[in-house]
């Protein structure tokens, strides 16, 4: 089955990589200009991918000649997890060039790719920070496997809880389990299957908007990263903080 | 050659995903042109697997990724004898075309391989594809080597130019085309130039065409709907793609 991207599709070359803001600087910035995103790179990736280790998956397009050199690939998207005491991983949902927003199965293709290397690490889990207050995405994610857990984070006067699924079952509750790379790329799945494809990562798309347009409050997901100085009093998941230091100790005895 | 009266010739392709609607229509070509080859062999990395079609009889294998495909493929082509037990390599690229009937036949003369070079001083001795056998081999080679497939090549010779590169490089073939970069080599420079220096019994040399019913495209800018109607009809009637299995 043909659409609107499929030639395009066809053309690019999916891949993993450690360190987005430093492998692909140049491509980041380049495709999140026209979205006028470019400020994220430094803002987000950048820091993101220095606070922990992390995982990408990215869609790269060559120009036709030189295959290399200034300007021979361009980013065309992109999704990020940051790894955590290396068993789960917090998504940020993927990123798609300005000419690709409704390319669902590219986005698709990316979340397999990026959830077929979590597995290769050996991470099962893959958790997205959703707003407390949130019906919308908090729903689509229910629908797909997640469930809420005990992490939170605070932003902006928000809350954001990590809802947690085992990356195995959000790719067959999209029913793509089994889907060839080929396949959702051409989007040659049954027309159920695209629709929930198209449903989850639009909604995802849709749920991170306000975030990158500076809305923080009214954002419904936080990007996939563990800020500390955002994390409310007793840590992630009540996790001790930090001890005292030495000189504030207790003295005991004489 | 092992000497026999017939030897075996393969296509071999090395191919890749993006070029997936390019060898469709190259095989559709060769199955309906060419004649007395054994049988297409098509090797494509292996991160392509999941993105190809149905791809029919071909027999397709599956080889290392590289970080540079462009580089990568190049590789694949110096170990086609590690894919292949024919006697004759007959290399095409995946937008290589034929457009008219042929026969491997048209690859011999008498015992002897054609090969074909470049006479013209088209591309200038200080491009960077052409130095690659002057590089690799440590003289100007007299012609320009660098001419585009088809290019039938005795199995023999692959090893040879392995073993030459270990001997003079010291380092293996792979390790060397990194090191070099995709605009500082050249495959078929390099297999021509060897059977040039070490294998001048095998070959008849001329600059012209061995298969001149083969047409090439620009796969990187071209597509096969776009040259539809440079192509026979027989051709240009069918579907320009392998759909991915539903």
């Amino acid at each position: 089955m043909l659409n609107l991207y499929s030639d395009a599709n066809e053309r690019l070359d999916l891949k993993v990589c450690r360190n987005l803001a430093s492998e692909f600087r140049p491509e980041l910035f380049a495709m999140l200009r026209p979205l006028h995103l470019a400020h994220l790179v430094e803002e987000l990736w950048t820091p993101l991918c220095a606070a922990g280790p992390t995982v990408s998956a990215v869609a790269l397009e060559e120009r036709p000649w030189p295959p290399t050199g200034v300007g021979a690939r361009r980013l065309r998207g992109f999704c990020t997890a940051l790894l955590v005491d290396g068993r789960q991983a917090i998504l940020t949902p993927h990123l798609l060039a300005a000419d690709q927003q409704s390319n669902v199965g590219l986005a698709a293709a990316l979340t397999t790719v990026l959830f077929g290397q979590l597995a290769q690490q050996d991470v099962r889990e893959v958790g997205l920070w959703v707003n407390g207050s949130s019906s919308f995405v908090a729903s689509l994610l229910r629908r797909h496997g997640f469930a809420p857990g005990e992490m939170r984070v605070v932003s902006d006067g928000c809350e954001f809880v990590l809802f947690v699924a085992p990356a195995e079952t959000v790719l067959k509750e999209l029913r793509i389990a089994e889907a060839r790379l080929g396949d959702l790329l051409a989007l040659s799945l049954d027309a159920a299957a695209i629709a929930t494809v198209a449903g989850y990562h639009l909604g995802l798309q849709a749920g991170i908007a306000a975030y990158w347009a500076d809305q923080v409050a009214q954002t419904e997901i936080y990007p996939g990263l563990i800020d500390w100085a955002a994390l409310p009093p007793s840590g992630i998941g009540g996790t001790p903080g930090p001890g005292l230091p030495d000189i504030e100790q207790p003295i005991f005895g004489s | 050659m092992a000497g026999s009266a017939s030897p075996t010739v393969d296509v071999f392709i090395r191919s890749y995903h993006r070029d997936r609607a390019w060898l469709a229509l190259a095989l559709r070509a060769i199955a309906h042109y060419l004649h007395g080859h054994r049988r297409v062999v098509v090797v494509m990395p292996r991160s392509s697997r999941d993105r190809m079609g149905e791809t029919g009889n071909v027999h397709v294998e599956y080889c290392a990724d590289y970080a540079d495909d462009y580089l990568g493929q190049q590789i694949t082509k110096l170990h086609a004898d590690l894919h292949t037990d024919a006697d004759v390599i007959l290399h095409l690229d995946s937008d290589q075309v034929l457009v008219a009937p042929c026969d491997v036949r048209q690859l011999f003369d008498g015992a002897r391989i054609r090969i074909d070079y470049r006479a013209d001083g088209n591309r200038p001795a200080t491009d960077g594809w052409r130095r690659a056998a002057r590089d690799f081999f440590g003289d100007e080679p007299p012609w320009d080597l660098t001419v585009p497939p088809p290019l039938a090549m005795p199995r023999e010779l692959y090893a040879g130019l392995r073993a030459f590169c270990l001997r003079r490089h010291g380092c293996t073939l792979i390790d060397y085309a990194l090191r070099q970069g995709a605009d500082r080599f050249c495959e078929f420079a390099l297999l021509r130039g060897y059977a040039l220096r070490f294998a001048g019994d095998l070959c008849t040399w001329s600059t012209a065409p061995p298969l001149p019913q083969c047409r090439t495209f620009w796969s990187r800018r071209e597509t096969p709907a776009g040259i539809a109607a440079q192509l026979p009809a027989a051709l240009a009637q069918e579907s320009w793609t392998t759909c991915p299995s539903a």
